[in-house]
């Protein structure tokens, strides 16, 4: 209960972002689609990352933070260098991303699942 | 100091820091899919991507639509022909100006003509394609439609209609699929060509040596069909529809 309370304000941001990104005019030109992709991802990947440091209370924001601007950056250079030699770079991104994402949700499954039995 | 140490922090999960931080990811987040959700969304209705049924029911659609619009223009056409009359009636200087209006249609193709002339038919061969290859030369393709047309025009003809569509200025004959499409209409052989002219004098280019029958030799030989006919009194129907022009103005 505890814990979905304090979801609140990160899901307040999201649903902010949400807007802010409808709000905003203009339009993301098609060659910036793939690198936008990639930096969900990576987004995507330090917000599970936090939350499961969160659970696991080994939460730092330093740590965060920097794992954030670097892996977006990362990324953002993976797709560029790709783009240049002609070779799927971003794949990689993708790939490490995507797998770390599911990997995070798994272990939170299990420390939430976990927290419930002893809570009974 | 002692009792700081037996105060039990929070877990960092409850930490107003911990929210902030994810909540400032969250924000940028959403706005990612936001903004990617907004160009996804804009990319529109992909045609090549929907199903073979989708595009049917599309099609299917559109058919009934081009219905209605054809009865429209039938109509309207009808009534622009009474006002026209209307306006002639009695005055000798809207008469003159009827007349002169009557030529720019004809020039135009919006007017049937009827006239002595010659048809080219063409069709498929009987025999089945064995692959693509061999489909060059068992089928009348897009290209020879328009040779023939565009030979037509060069040695006299003075009204051309492929399948019952009016050949007018603009009209565009390409292929596909199994089909051609002249004037935005799908037509399957086997086709005809009516041209109203001089019937001798069309043949004769038409047969050329080195024309554009004579470049169908191949095709001809593999079982394509070509028969020209001259004829004493043919009728090529009016162009459906007035040009549309939304570019292009009168230059001053």
């Amino acid at each position: 209960m505890k814990l979905a309370l304090s979801l609140l304000l990160p899901a307040l941001g999201v649903a902010f972002g949400i807007w802010l990104g409808f709000a905003v005019p203009g339009q993301v030109p098609n060659a910036y689609v793939k690198y936008l992709g990639v930096a969900l991802l990576a987004a995507f990947d330090s917000a599970l990352g936090g939350l499961r440091a969160g659970l696991e209370d080994t939460y730092d924001p330093t740590v965060f933070f920097s794992g954030f601007v670097a892996n977006t950056v990362l990324a953002g250079l993976l797709t560029y260098v790709g783009d240049r030699l002609g070779v799927e770079l971003y794949l990689a991104a993708v790939i490490v991303f995507g797998a770390r994402i599911f990997n995070n949700i798994a272990i939170m499954r299990r420390i939430i699942i976990g927290r419930l039995r002893r809570a009974r | 100091m002692a009792t700081l140490a037996t105060v039990p922090t929070k877990p960092a999960h409850l930490r107003l820091s911990w929210q902030l931080s994810l909540a400032l990811v969250g924000v940028v987040l959403g706005v990612i899919v936001a903004l990617l959700f907004r160009t996804q969304a804009s990319q529109g209705f992909p045609l090549a991507n929907q199903s073979t049924g989708t595009l049917a029911a599309l099609l299917k659609q559109q058919d009934a639509v081009d219905g209605r619009l054809r009865a429209t223009i039938a109509e309207q056409r009808l009534e622009l022909d009474r006002y026209e009359r209307q306006a002639a009636a009695g005055r000798s200087l809207s008469h003159v100006a009827r007349g002169e209006l009557q030529r720019f249609k004809i020039a135009a193709g919006l007017v049937a003509l009827t006239g002595p002339g010659l048809t080219v038919a063409l069709n498929d061969s009987p025999k089945p394609a064995a692959g693509p290859v061999d489909a060059q030369y068992k089928l009348v393709h897009d290209y020879n439609v328009r040779e023939i047309v565009n030979e037509l025009w060069a040695s006299g003809a003075e009204a051309v209609a492929v399948n019952g569509q009016r050949y007018v200025a603009g009209t565009p004959i390409r292929c596909v699929g199994p089909v051609i499409l002249v004037n935005e209409e799908r037509i399957a052989p086997p086709y005809e060509i009516s041209a109203i002219g001089p019937a001798k004098a069309m043949a004769a280019a038409l047969q050329m040596p080195g024309g554009v029958l004579d470049a169908m030799g191949p095709q001809i030989q593999s079982g394509v069909q070509v028969h020209l006919a001259a004829a004493t009194s043919l009728t090529v129907p009016a162009y459906p529809a007035l040009p549309a022009f939304h570019y292009a103005k009168a230059a001053q």
